[in-house]
């Protein structure tokens, strides 16, 4: 009998080759110098917001975790998760001062209308969170398994001529996510999880790749730029 | 065994995501998917034939990943 985490694996490797294409055009991009900052700031909602809804699943699943075996595990991986997901600093902090050194606008991006698809995939997972169960943010930090690359990260490095200060997050997540990953499939496969639940993080892993493939795409392919670059 | 029939498999038969005579154990890890599931898989095949991007589903590859496109801090 597979576990939960193998079971969890095998769905989102179904998908795992459509949520690599949008990131291959961008490295076949003649364009790719222009499309990167871009690229890269419309993933940045969700490396934004996770810290946030982590936050909010740790609330909900304290209020259930007297009656609730898995909402009380999600309690303690979350109390110890949420600190390593701050890097000592503020959430995102780290992600907003690559995307400053690749030329974008980051009090413009953090202040401005959040782009709908965006908005929709975030609010969609607070509201899993809050009105389904808080192990939906399972499935968001399941992707922590689609770490970035490090060799290939450095291609597009070197394929753009960006400043390297813009790739630090993406070049440290290449080590750390992969350890976070592991983590993540152990306490899968600790928590009782009903099967209702395991499809609760099995959609909103799928959910989110889908929406960050459509995000890159309307980058990539269809010339939307994010109006907060400045000249690089 | 191949798996034939089931709404999953006729559903992403139909938009093109899987051949009929699907191989196991991935015929039964298709079967087993939530409508939302395939619904969240057909809308992702849309948008990337839109781009010409799409190269089929993984097929179980867990473990065996290649190098990731993945450019993206989780």
């Amino acid at each position: 009998m597979p576990t939960a985490s193998a079971r969890l694996r095998r769905k989102l490797d179904l998908a795992a080759p459509a949520f690599a294409a949008p990131g291959q055009l961008l490295l076949d991009d003649p364009d790719a110098r222009e499309l990167t900052p871009c690229f890269l700031a419309a993933g940045s909602y969700v490396t934004l917001t996770m810290v946030p809804l982590m936050e909010a699943a740790l609330r909900r699943a304290q209020e259930l975790a007297a009656e609730d075996a898995v909402a009380a595990g999600l309690v303690v991986y979350l109390e110890r998760h949420i600190p390593e997901e701050l890097h000592g600093g503020a959430p995102g902090r780290a992600a907003l001062d690559d995307l400053e050194a690749l030329g974008i606008d980051t009090v413009a991006l953090r202040t401005g209308p959040p782009p709908p698809k965006m908005a929709a995939l975030v609010g969609t997972l607070a509201f899993w969170i809050w009105h389904r169960h808080p192990v939906a943010i399972l499935g968001l930090l399941a992707l922590e398994g689609f770490h970035p690359h490090g060799p290939t990260v450095e291609r597009l490095v070197e394929q753009t001529g960006l400043p390297r200060d813009g790739f630090r997050q993406l070049l440290l997540h290449a080590k750390l996510d992969a350890h976070h990953a592991e983590e993540l499939h152990r306490v899968l496969d600790t928590l009782p999880l009903e099967r209702e639940q395991e499809q609760l993080i099995a959609l909103a892993a799928l959910q989110t790749m889908s929406s960050l493939i459509d995000a890159w795409l309307d980058v990539v392919t269809d010339g939307s730029r994010v109006p907060t670059v400045s000249a690089t | 065994m191949p798996t034939n029939g089931g709404s999953n498999l006729d559903k992403l038969t139909q938009h093109g995501l899987i051949r009929q005579d699907l191989p196991e154990p991935f015929a039964r890890l298709v079967d087993g998917l939530t409508r939302h599931e395939v619904e969240t898989l057909v809308a992702m095949k849309k948008r990337l034939d839109a781009a010409g991007a799409w190269h089929g589903l993984g097929e179980g590859t867990t473990g065996e990943l290649p190098p990731w496109t993945t450019f993206m801090v989780f």
